[in-house]
């Protein structure tokens, strides 16, 4: 006899009780966590990256506005760099004065004030040379996050100078860093669908970004932890022909063992 | 705040400050989005998220929130408690959430309103499609007629029964949940249970007579 048969004091009972015991599937509660420890962490990486570009006083700012203010100061400090040099030069002035409040982030200075006496490079001369045109022609030997931003790190008077595009280059360096850190963040959680999402947003946000061949890494890590194991190989087998002497080679290797299907001690 | 000292924020402001869709709160706006970081952070709001997330998914559920997107409405719930984590008083989290989930079910009856404004209460609709008794253990077959019975409540009165009926919450506290004066509350319970009772009744034979024609 169901509840409904029994009469409209029990039917409604029946249904206030179901309420109580209502509840998400037993592991509903660590998922979400997991989706949104990664939102949190994603959320933390873009408004506050670890930018070594950016002085500690800096407000954190969306990677995209922090790309925008830093390309605007750029192409500011190349046009006033220009004409600041034309117009010394043409008098044949001294070394030029400093202009640029000492309290601004060092991605936002003008490199060209930085070097007293030296003449500021034309934008043209300031381009970085292009060493990735392309994903594939990026370096196979990266340096390693840690190390590179460490460089980067000191203030502006020891840092060797690399032309006007270096504070930007630093600055989407930074980015890069960040949203593949939010990756491993979700790898680490045990979300390698929110990983592998992460992975290719950072691929359509940095095509030719330094750090590809560490983001397809990850995105092979992530793949075996969803237990994708054609795919690992498939990936795996793809990035060591493209990234011959990589520094990841090992772990990728190790990857692909783990995922090629074992021997049988029987078989011949 | 009618009764509502207790909060130090107020959950109908932070709701109501966040995109009601999930997908829309984006880190677009650093405003909004700035939340308390640091392992210390963390280690509290999954304390809180541990704790609560089970009865903030089952008020959004009778609240009226689709199964298929009380996940997110939760993770909507409690975003914008990460956000407000420092300006929640200890021991009032679960009242805290409660009243930004409640905010956050509101918007989501309001926009299912918007896109089909012309539904009509029919005691008919939606028990067809339950699933037969054969089929279906008897509590989910409960709750399935228990959301039918509460979709034809009004938003207001359905609030204030969830609340203090099914979460068993005191009259002042589901009025300081709400931001309602304690005889509001009071006096939309006594409908809201006449209400339920008389929209039980009709379900329950809409269904006998439903079951009689098979």
């Amino acid at each position: 006899m169901s509840f409904i048969d029994r009469g409209d004091v029990e039917f409604e009972r029946a249904l206030r009780h179901s309420a109580r015991r209502d509840a998400p599937a037993a592991d509903a509660t660590a998922r979400a966590w997991s989706r949104f420890s990664v939102r949190l962490a994603t959320s933390a990486k873009l408004e506050s990256p670890e930018s070594v570009a950016a002085s500690p006083a800096a407000r954190p700012v969306s990677r995209f506005r922090n790309a925008v203010a830093t390309a605007k100061w750029v192409v500011l400090g190349a046009i006033g760099g220009s004409a600041v040099t034309f117009a010394l030069v043409g008098r044949h002035a001294g070394p030029p004065a400093r202009a640029i409040s000492p309290g601004l982030p060092s991605s936002l200075r003008d490199p060209s004030a930085d070097a007293p006496g030296e003449a500021a490079p034309s934008p043209r001369e300031a381009l970085p040379p292009q060493p990735g045109a392309s994903a594939a022609s990026v370096p196979s030997v990266l340096p390693s996050p840690g190390p590179a931003l460490a460089r980067r790190a000191p203030p502006l008077p020891n840092v060797p100078r690399r032309g006007l595009a270096a504070p930007l280059e630093a600055s989407t360096l930074a980015a890069e860093v960040a949203a593949l850190d939010a990756a491993r963040s979700a790898l680490d959680a045990g979300a390698p669908d929110d990983a592998l999402a992460l992975l290719h947003r950072y691929l359509l946000d940095f095509p030719k970004g330094k750090l590809v061949p560490e983001a397809e890494v990850l995105a092979i890590e992530a793949c075996a932890e969803k237990g994708d194991r054609l795919r690992v190989t498939r990936e795996a087998t793809r990035f060591l022909e493209r990234y011959p002497n990589a520094p990841q080679r090992t772990r990728v290797e190790q990857l692909r063992r783990e995922a090629s299907p074992r021997q049988s001690p029987a078989s011949p | 705040m009618a009764g509502g000292s207790f909060l130090r924020s107020d959950p109908a402001d932070a709701a109501d400050s966040a995109d009601c869709e999930p997908s829309k709160v984006s880190t677009s706006d650093p405003r909004q989005d700035a939340i308390p970081r640091g392992a210390a952070s963390e280690v509290a709001m999954r304390r809180l998220f541990e704790t609560h997330y089970t009865s903030i998914w089952r008020l959004l559920r009778r609240l009226g929130v689709p199964s298929g997107q009380v996940d997110d409405a939760a993770q909507q719930v409690f975003w914008v408690a990460a956000r407000k984590l420092a300006e929640i008083h200890p021991g009032s989290e679960h009242a805290f959430l409660y009243g930004v989930a409640i905010r956050v079910a509101s918007q989501e009856h309001r926009r299912r309103r918007a896109a089909s404004p012309t539904t009509t209460v029919d005691d008919r609709a939606g028990i067809s499609d339950f699933p037969s008794p054969e089929e279906q253990l008897e509590q989910r077959q409960a709750r399935a007629l228990l959301d039918a019975v509460l979709d034809r409540m009004t938003i207001e009165l359905r609030t204030v029964f969830v609340l203090c009926e099914l979460e068993e919450l005191q009259v002042r506290e589901a009025a300081a949940i709400e931001r309602i004066p304690i005889g509001t509350a009071s006096s939309r319970l006594r409908r809201a249970r006449e209400e339920f009772t008389a929209i039980a009744k009709r379900v329950r034979a809409t269904w006998m007579a439903q079951r009689g024609l098979r």
